[in-house]
C-alpha cells in the first residue's frame, strides 16, 4: 500500500521505497556505515533480487547495487512507494 | 605459491624520499587502481571485485618535469574505519608524528555512476583539510546509462578541482597529471563539509542538484545477465557449472603444453648426460637442476591457467556474484560471502587469500578464514596432485564422458573446500572474539569485459612469483636434497664388500641411495609415517615438502633419477616396497597414493603461508595452531584413506 | 509523520563568489524563502548579526548570500554559520524579506557575467560588461570580437539570459547596448 511504513526487510522484490530512518537501537558505527553507503533518510531504494536461499538481498540505491543481509535490513525503516 | 605477487608492502622501485607524495583514495571498485596504473605505469592488480587492493601500493609517476610518488590505498566507503584495510587509509591521511607525514595531496577517485555515495567519502576527506582534488571516473558509463553531470558546476559546488578521467584516455590522464603538478595552487573549500551523517547527506544532495546530476539508469546489460546468473535455480546451476568447468579447464587445456615442457626438459637432460663428462656434475645437472627444478617448472602452464581463470572471474564481476550466492552457505559456517572470495582466492594461493581477509570487518571472521584458507587446494598442491593422480589412473581413462584424472582432481578441490568450510565453522565457534555487530554489505558491480591488461598483469606476476620461488626455495631445497641423496660416497671395494655388483649402474645407484644421508633421515621419521604406507623414500619427499609443497615432486624426481638415471619416470611407477610384509609390491599402490593425496590435502607444508599467518595475526600462536591441527588432520585422513583403499584395492 | 522520524537536514552547500571572498552564496532548495533583502532573521541567524559575525545578506530564489565581517574568515566561523543558517531555514516564518528585485538581479547578473558565461565569451575574443540593472532588465555591453559577431543574439539569449533567468525567474530581458 502506498505510504506504508515498514522495515526494509519486509519488502518484496520489485518494491520501491524511501528510507525514513535507521533504527535508533542500531550500533552507531553500523548506522554511520549504512549512512555512508547511501542509506540516509530520503534516499530511494529498490529491491532487486533475493539470493537462492532467501538471504541476502540485492538493493539498488544511489545508482548502484548492494547486497545486505536481513540482520541489517530489519534496522532500516522505509516508506513504500508505488 | 610464495607471496611475492601478493605482498606489495615492500615495493619500492627506487628511493622516493623528497618527492611530492599523492595518495589515491576512493570507494572500492571506483577505478582507483586502474587509474593508478595509468598514472604510474606500474601494475597494481585490479579487478572488478570490491577490495582488490588490500594493502597500499606505491608507484612513481612522471609529471611535466618531475617524478612524484603515488600511493594506491585500499578502497573504502568511509573514513570511520571498521576493517583493517580501511584503517590503512585513515593512517595514511593522518600525520603520525616523526614516523610519517601526511601526503602532499590527496586524489579522491570518484565514480560518476555512484556519485552520491562517493560524495560522503569525499566529505570526510575534505574534513581532514589536506590539499585535495577529485578524479571523476566512469563519466562514459554515466552517459551511456542515461545519466548526466555538469563538471563545471560540480567544481564550483565542491570548491575543489574536478578532473574527468577515463584511465585509458591519454588526453585526460595528461590533464590529470597537469592538475597534479599544480597541487600547491589547488583550490580548497572555504568551509569543510559537515560531519553529521544527515547533514552530510543533505550537503551531497545540494551539491548534486547544483551540478545537475542525473543518476544513471541501472546497467541494462548487467540486469539481463543477472536475471540468469542470479536466478534462484539457473544461477545456482551456472555457479556449479562454472566451478566444475574451472577445474576441467585447468587439467584439459594445460596438458598438451605441459607435454611440450616435459619434452624440452627430457631433451635437456639427455644433452646434459652426453655433454658433461664429470660424473658428479652430470648427476648434479641432470638430477638436481633438470630433474628437480625442471620437474616443478613443468606445472607452469597449469598455474598460469589457474590465475587467468581467476582474473577473468574477478575482472568480469562474477566473483562478487559468487560471493552473493554463497553467502548463506558461508553463514552456516559462521562466515560471510566475502570470506568465500578469500577462500576462492586461496585456490590460487593461500597468501592472497589470507591477505584478502583484511577486508573483513570482524576479527572473528578474519581469524576463522585465516585458519581455513590453507586447507583450500592451492596451486602449489596442483603439481603434487597431478603427479600422484597420473600414477593412479591413465591419461585417457574416463568415467562416462568425464576425464577421470580431471574428476579426481575436482574431488580433491571439493575435499579442500569442505575441509576449509568445516575448519572455519569450528574456528568461528570456538574463538571468543565477541558478538557480531559489524554489518555485512557487498557491492555488486556492473559486469565488465575483463581488461586484458589486468589479466596479463595478474598472470605475469603469478608466473614470475612461481619462477622466483622455483629458483629460490625450491632450488635450494633441491640442491640440499641432492647432497643428502648422493653422500656419503662409497668406494667400489666397500660396495663389493656388501655384495653389490659394481658393474651394474642401477645396482650402484640404488646402493648409494639406500646408504645416503637422506635415507637416514627418511628412515628416522619412519615410525610416524609407516602406518600411512609411506616408506623412507616418500618420507624424504614429505620432510622436504615442508618448505614448499612442490618440492615433493622435485624430490621424487631426484629419488627416481637416483634409482634409475636413464628413465626416472619409469623408475617412479616401478618402485617397489623394499621390506616388510608387502615387500616387492609397487610402492605407489592405490592405497599409498590415496594416503599421500589426503596428506597433501590437509597438511600445512608451506613456509610462506606460516610467515604470512605470523605477520597477519601478530604472533606465532596462530601459525603454530594451524600447523598442528592441519598435521593431525593430514595424518588421520591419510591413515583412513590408506586403510579404506587398501581394503578395497 | 511519526515522532521517531528523523528530521532530515536542509540540503545546502556554500559556493564562493568570485567578486568578494567575504561573501558566501549558500545554495538552498528553491521555494523556502521569497527573494529579496531580509530585514529580520530568525533567532539563530539574528544572533550572528547581533554579534557582528555577519554584516549583510540577500536572498536569491535558491541561494542566500551572507557577508562576513572583514576581520573574520570563513574557515573559522563557517561551521557555526552553517548550523545557524540551517536552523533559520527550518523556520521560514521567522524571516522578513523586502522585495528588491533589481538589487538581487544586480548581484546575479554580475556573477553570471564574471563567471562561466564571461569566460566563454572571453575565450572567443569578446568581452562583456554589466552596464545597469533596472526594472528587471539587464543592460550589458558586448565589445571586442562581439561587436562584429553574428552569434551575438544567440549569446545574449542562450547564455546570459538563460543563465540569469535560471537563478532569477523575474528577469524581464537582457539588452545589449
Amino acid at each position: 500500500m502506498l505510504g506504508t511504513k515498514s522495515g526494509l526487510v519486509e519488502l518484496s522484490v520489485g518494491d520501491c521505497a524511501i528510507v525514513t530512518e535507521l533504527d535508533p537501537t542500531l550500533h552507531p558505527l553500523v548506522a554511520r556505515r549504512l549512512a555512508d553507503l547511501g542509506f540516509a533518510p530520503g534516499t530511494q531504494i529498490e529491491v532487486l533480487r533475493r539470493a537462492p536461499l532467501g538471504d541476502p538481498v540485492i538493493y539498488r540505491i544511489c545508482g548502484y547495487e548492494i547486497a545486505l543481509r536481513s540482520a541489517q535490513t530489519k534496522f532500516i525503516n522505509v516508506e513504500l512507494k508505488s | 605459491m610464495s607471496g611475492q605477487h601478493c605482498e606489495p608492502s615492500g615495493r619500492s622501485t627506487t628511493d622516493t624520499r623528497g618527492l611530492d607524495r599523492f595518495a589515491l583514495v576512493g570507494n572500492p571498485n571506483s577505478g582507483k587502481s586502474t587509474l593508478f596504473n595509468s598514472l604510474s605505469g606500474l601494475r597494481a592488480k585490479t579487478g572488478n571485485y570490491p577490495g582488490v587492493t588490500v594493502a597500499k601500493y606505491e608507484g612513481r609517476a612522471r609529471l611535466a618535469d618531475d617524478f612524484v610518488v603515488l600511493e594506491d590505498l585500499p578502497g573504502t566507503y568511509s573514513l570511520d574505519a571498521i576493517s583493517p584495510d580501511e584503517h590503512v587509509v585513515v593512517d595514511v591521511l593522518e600525520a603520525n608524528g616523526e614516523i610519517s607525514a601526511t601526503p602532499d595531496g590527496v586524489i579522491v577517485v570518484v565514480d560518476a555512476t555512484t556519485l552520491r555515495r562517493s560524495l560522503t567519502l569525499l566529505a570526510q576527506v575534505l574534513q581532514r583539510g589536506l590539499p585535495t582534488c577529485v578524479a571523476l571516473t566512469f563519466t562514459d558509463d554515466l552517459q551511456r546509462r542515461g545519466g548526466r553531470i555538469d563538471i563545471h558546476a560540480l567544481t564550483n559546488a565542491l570548491g575543489v578541482s574536478v578532473v574527468a578521467v577515463t584511465p585509458g584516455d591519454r588526453g585526460q590522464v595528461t590533464n590529470l597529471k597537469q592538475t597534479l603538478a599544480r597541487w600547491r595552487d589547488w583550490p580548497a573549500p572555504v568551509i569543510a563539509p559537515p560531519t553529521d551523517a544527515a547533514e552530510t547527506a543533505a550537503w551531497a544532495s545540494s551539491v548534486l542538484a547544483a551540478a545537475n546530476y542525473v543518476e544513471p539508469d541501472s546497467d541494462a546489460r548487467t540486469s539481463r545477465i543477472d536475471a540468469v546468473l542470479l536466478h534462484p535455480v539457473w544461477g545456482t546451476a551456472v555457479f556449479f557449472a562454472v566451478m566444475f568447468a574451472f577445474f576441467q579447464t585447468i587439467f584439459v587445456v594445460a596438458a598438451p603444453i605441459q607435454g611440450w615442457i616435459e619434452g624440452i626438459f627430457a631433451w635437456l637432460g639427455e644433452a646434459a648426460a652426453q655433454l658433461i663428462s664429470i660424473d658428479w656434475l652430470a648427476s648434479f645437472v641432470g638430477e638436481a637442476l633438470i630433474g628437480g627444478v625442471g620437474g616443478v617448472l613443468v606445472f607452469l602452464p597449469q598455474i598460469a591457467l589457474l590465475f587467468i581463470l581467476i582474473a577473468l572471474l574477478e575482472g568480469s564481476g562474477y566473483l562478487a556474484r559468487a560471493a552473493f550466492l554463497m553467502d548463506r552457505v558461508m553463514a552456516k559456517a559462521g562466515l560471510e560471502g566475502r570470506a568465500f572470495v578469500a577462500l576462492l582466492s586461496s585456490v590460487a594461493c593461500a597468501i592472497p587469500g589470507i591477505m584478502a581477509t583484511r577486508s573483513l570487518p570482524s576479527a572473528r571472521d578474519r581469524l576463522a578464514t585465516m585458519m581455513a584458507a590453507p586447507l583450500v587446494t592451492c596451486s602449489a598442491r596442483l603439481p603434487v596432485y597431478i603427479l600422484l593422480i597420473g600414477l593412479l589412473v591413465g591419461p585417457d581413462e574416463r568415467y562416462g564422458p568425464v576425464n577421470l584424472r580431471g574428476l579426481i582432481l575436482f574431488a580433491m578441490y571439493v575435499i579442500g573446500a569442505v575441509a576449509a568450510m568445516s575448519a572455519a565453522a569450528v574456528a568461528s565457534k570456538i574463538s571468543r572474539a565477541g558478538g557480531r555487530l559489524l554489518p555485512f554489505y557487498m557491492e555488486i558491480p556492473p559486469y565488465q569485459v575483463p581488461r586484458a591488461r589486468s589479466v596479463v598483469a595478474a598472470v605475469w606476476s603469478a608466473v614470475g612469483a612461481f619462477v622466483k620461488k622455483v629458483s629460490s626455495i625450491i632450488l635450494t631445497t633441491t640442491i640440499i636434497l641432492w647432497l643428502l641423496l648422493n653422500f656419503p660416497q662409497h668406494t667400489d671395494a666397500e660396495m663389493q664388500a656388501h655384495g653389490v655388483d659394481t658393474s651394474s649402474e642401477v645396482a650402484v645407484s640404488s646402493y648409494a641411495l639406500d646408504n645416503s644421508f637422506a635415507a637416514s633421515i627418511g628412515k628416522a621419521v619412519e615410525p610416524v609415517f609407516e602406518p600411512l604406507g609411506f616408506d623412507w623414500r616418500i618420507n624424504i619427499g614429505l620432510v622436504s615438502s615442508l618448505a614448499a609443497r612442490e618440492v615433493f615432486v622435485a624430490t621424487l624426481g631426484q629419488v627416481a633419477a637416483a634409482e634409475n638415471p636413464e628413465e626416472p619416470a619409469l623408475a617412479l611407477s616401478q618402485m617397489k616396497v623394499l621390506d616388510g610384509p608387502n615387500e616387492g609390491e609397487p610402492l605407489f599402490s592405490p592405497a599409498t597414493i590415496a594416503a599421500l593425496l589426503m596428506f597433501f590435502a590437509f597438511a600445512l607444508q608451506c613456509m610462506s603461508t606460516v610467515g604470512v599467518l605470523r605477520r597477519e595475526t601478530g604472533s606465532w600462536r596462530w601459525p603454530a595452531i594451524a600447523f598442528g591441527y592441519m598435521f593431525a588432520l593430514a595424518w588421520v585422513a591419510a591413515f583412513i584413506a590408506n586403510r579404506v583403499v587398501g581394503a578395497f584395492g | 509523520m511519526s515522532a521517531s522520524q528523523t528530521v532530515s537536514a536542509i540540503a545546502m552547500h556554500p559556493e564562493q563568489v568570485l567578486t568578494d571572498p567575504h561573501v558566501l552564496r549558500w545554495v538552498v532548495p528553491p521555494g523556502i524563502l521569497e527573494p529579496g533583502l531580509p530585514t529580520r532573521f530568525p533567532a539563530p541567524l539574528a544572533e550572528l548579526f547581533a554579534e557582528q559575525v555577519l554584516r549583510a545578506s540577500i536572498v536569491e530564489e535558491s541561494a542566500i548570500w551572507l557577508w562576513l565581517s572583514p576581520e573574520l574568515s570563513w574557515p573559522v566561523v563557517g561551521a557555526r554559520v552553517r548550523t545557524a543558517l540551517s536552523a533559520a531555514l527550518s523556520q521560514p516564518e521567522g524571516w522578513q524579506i523586502e522585495r528588491a528585485d533589481d538589487a538581487i538581479l544586480q548581484q546575479v547578473a554580475l556573477e553570471v557575467i564574471c563567471g562561466p558565461v564571461g569566460e566563454v565569451i572571453g575565450s572567443h575574443g569578446g568581452a562583456v560588461e554589466l552596464v545597469s540593472v533596472k526594472d528587471n532588465t539587464v543592460l550589458v555591453s558586448l565589445t571586442g570580437a562581439c561587436s562584429s559577431c553574428p552569434a551575438i543574439e544567440f549569446t545574449l539569449r542562450n547564455r546570459i539570459d538563460q543563465e540569469i533567468r535560471r537563478r532569477h525567474s523575474r528577469l524581464d530581458r537582457v539588452v545589449a547596448v
